[in-house]
């Protein structure tokens, strides 16, 4: 297994505020890695750094092996959409396929015509005229088409409405499979990701907090139901989350080993509930002074 | 990348080549008006004719710092502001050779366009400035001649490099402005006449050489104020002084002598020139002009190399 990115103790630092620190993370080949977490919680500050546009305050990160944006042939290998999906507005949709062109040399002509005729975008009009949706597919096109190893995503679907959402991960998902694409992109919806992605990494207040395959992930993780005194529980049970009423608790555990105690009532858990429990874990950790919460 | 920094210059470029052909057609046209005025024996006419045109060669003052505000200024600094840097620096292209390649090319067509424009109004003004002789003065100096092009290339990197530390369009222009005024004043009001030590001299105070003379007091001195017809074409830097004799001492009591003659309005400058008197003046002659431009075009051309190579350092060192 090889890994297209890989993170050691990676940190940013803007003025005093750590806007990234202390990751670790290896996000292999082949995947569609899904980067989940709160506003604010470094998603963006971390794909900047994967494609270069930042540089790190601590720590290292290798993309495909090198530094990210080495070098000519090190940027033609990642593909990089931006949130909001920045295009030059004066410019028209052809003209930024030509810019394609010429700035990449990898470029497949052939596909961006294609995928420009088949989402239905005049090539003379104004990239700053196309709607949020639009543009968005344009800077995809963008990114596809210079034949990238690795593409990221910054936020690609937070602007659009739920049809061009739905019709952009399905674009996306065909350019993944044509061209056996690796990409990791960043949401803090985890809806959006639970349709793509086959690797999660979730992000909050700018730590790492889980990261692994989305399959094993939710074959580790359940829910127990079981009686509010129910004793001591086993070891080797990490508990995420837990909640009382009056007579039952329930827990969120990670555990590798199959569970059998006839005393907890045992239930698989969603991707959603999942990344809820680590982003509401990731909160308590960092929880502001105690004075400030917990009023009613 | 040349072609895409092309394609995002282009329709600037040919605004402004077009702008610079009409002129050019425009200076093409009045020119043999202003050579067959000059034929004249009395230079008003050809005066006259030329202040009423010379509006079109005030451009060339303005020229450079339009280039900076509006292809400097903005060159970098909407690129940061909208965010489109991030697809730009996210291309093949490295980001040094983006902006090296954006600078060169904006640079160049600066370069250019100032460089042509300043070349027509030099050709243009030559029967004019053949009789005033004032090429030297603050005002003509910049418009003449090489210097015009060190200042674009200077405004063009001022607002290019501003664009990259203030990241914002607007604030960027209004800076870029403030800069490149205060530097052209401060040039023209303090370093300019250092550039050379001046000539120092005793001159005849003939009826061409002064603007005014006066006296405050009937045993004062007399206060000249010298005009550059005392040595055509030089640059005068001493304006005023007290009149001398051959010897350099100061000539006082001319009061009475004046006040017996009958002075006139008309026959006022023969009546001092009469005198025989001197005066000391420091200049530059006439003969340093082009070493004058040579050495300020090449501080203003240096002071752009500085910035573009700051500008190159900062784009891949510090905006990250």
């Amino acid at each position: 297994m090889t890994a297209v990115l890989e993170a050691r103790g990676l940190g940013k630092r803007y003025g005093r505020s750590w806007a990234l620190s202390d990751c670790d993370l290896t996000i292999p080949a082949g995947r569609v890695a899904g980067l989940v977490g709160p506003n604010g919680a470094g998603k963006t500050t971390f794909l900047h750094l994967a494609v270069g546009l930042l540089a790190p305050t601590a720590g290292t990160i290798e993309v495909l092996g090198r530094r990210p944006a080495q070098g000519a042939d090190q940027l033609a290998q990642v593909g990089f959409v931006a949130q909001d999906s920045p295009t030059y507005a004066g410019l028209s949709v052809s003209d930024h396929l030509h810019l394609g062109a010429w700035l990449n040399p990898g470029w497949d002509d052939e596909m961006a015509d294609a995928r420009v005729e088949s989402l239905g975008l005049d090539p003379q009009k104004k990239a700053g005229r196309l709607s949020g949706g639009q543009r968005a597919q344009l800077a995809l096109t963008l990114a596809i088409a210079k034949r990238p190893r690795l593409l990221l995503l910054d936020e690609p679907v937070a602007s659009l409405d739920p049809l061009a959402r739905r019709d952009f991960l399905r674009q996306l998902m065909e350019a993944v499979a044509e061209q056996e694409l690796s990409v990791v992109l960043s949401s803090h919806l985890v809806a959006d990701l639970e349709r793509t992605c086959d690797y999660l990494v979730v992000l909050v207040d700018s730590r790492v907090q889980l990261a692994g395959d989305v399959e094993e992930l939710l074959a580790e993780h359940h829910r127990l139901v079981g009686p509010r005194n129910g004793g001591r529980l086993p070891g080797g049970w990490e508990v995420i989350e837990e909640s009382h009423t009056e007579r039952q608790r329930t827990l969120l555990v990670r555990c590798s080993n199959p569970i059998f105690d006839p005393a907890w009532s045992v239930e698989p858990v969603s991707l959603e509930d999942l990344v809820l429990a680590y982003m509401a874990r990731g909160a308590r950790d960092v929880a502001p002074p105690t004075g400030l919460v917990g009023l009613p | 990348m040349t072609r895409f920094a092309w394609r995002q210059f282009r329709l600037q470029a040919l605004i402004a080549f077009g702008i610079l052909a009409a002129v050019v057609v425009f200076f093409t046209v009045t020119h043999p008006q202003l050579v067959d005025l000059a034929k004249l024996p009395q230079p008003d006419a050809l005066k006259n004719r030329y202040a009423t045109y010379e509006i079109v060669a005030r451009l060339l003052l303005v020229v450079p710092a339009l280039i900076g505000i509006f292809w400097g200024a903005p060159l970098l600094a909407r690129e940061l502001e909208t965010g489109t840097f991030r697809l730009a620096w996210t291309q093949s292209v490295t980001r040094r050779r983006w902006l090296a390649v954006k600078l060169a090319l904006v640079g160049g067509a600066s370069v250019v366009v100032t460089g042509v424009l300043s070349w027509a109004v030099t050709w243009w003004s030559t029967p004019v400035d053949h009789v005033t002789l004032d090429r030297f003065s603050a005002l003509v100096f910049s418009e003449r001649g090489i210097v015009p092009v060190g200042y674009a290339a200077f405004a063009f990197a001022v607002g290019a490099a501003l664009g990259l530390l203030l990241r914002r369009t607007l604030p960027a222009m209004a800076a870029t402005l403030a800069v490149f005024v205060g530097a052209r004043l401060a040039f023209t009001q303090w370093v300019r006449p250092h550039l050379m030590v001046p000539v120092h001299e005793t001159l005849p105070l003939t009826s061409a050489a002064f603007n005014s003379a006066g006296i405050t007091s009937p045993n004062g001195p007399l206060i000249v104020t010298v005009d550059n017809g005392i040595r055509p074409g030089a640059w005068i830097l001493s304006d005023s002084g007290n009149a001398v004799d051959s010897a350099g001492k100061v000539v006082y009591g001319l009061g009475k002598k004046l006040a017996s003659e009958d002075i006139t309005r008309q026959n006022f400058r023969e009546a001092i020139a009469r005198l025989g008197l001197y005066v000391q003046v420091a200049y530059q002659p006439a003969s340093r002009y082009w070493t004058f431009q040579w050495v300020e075009t090449g501080i203003f051309m240096g002071l752009a190399l500085v910035l573009t190579i700051f500008s190159l350092w900062w784009v891949r060192r510090r905006l990250s």
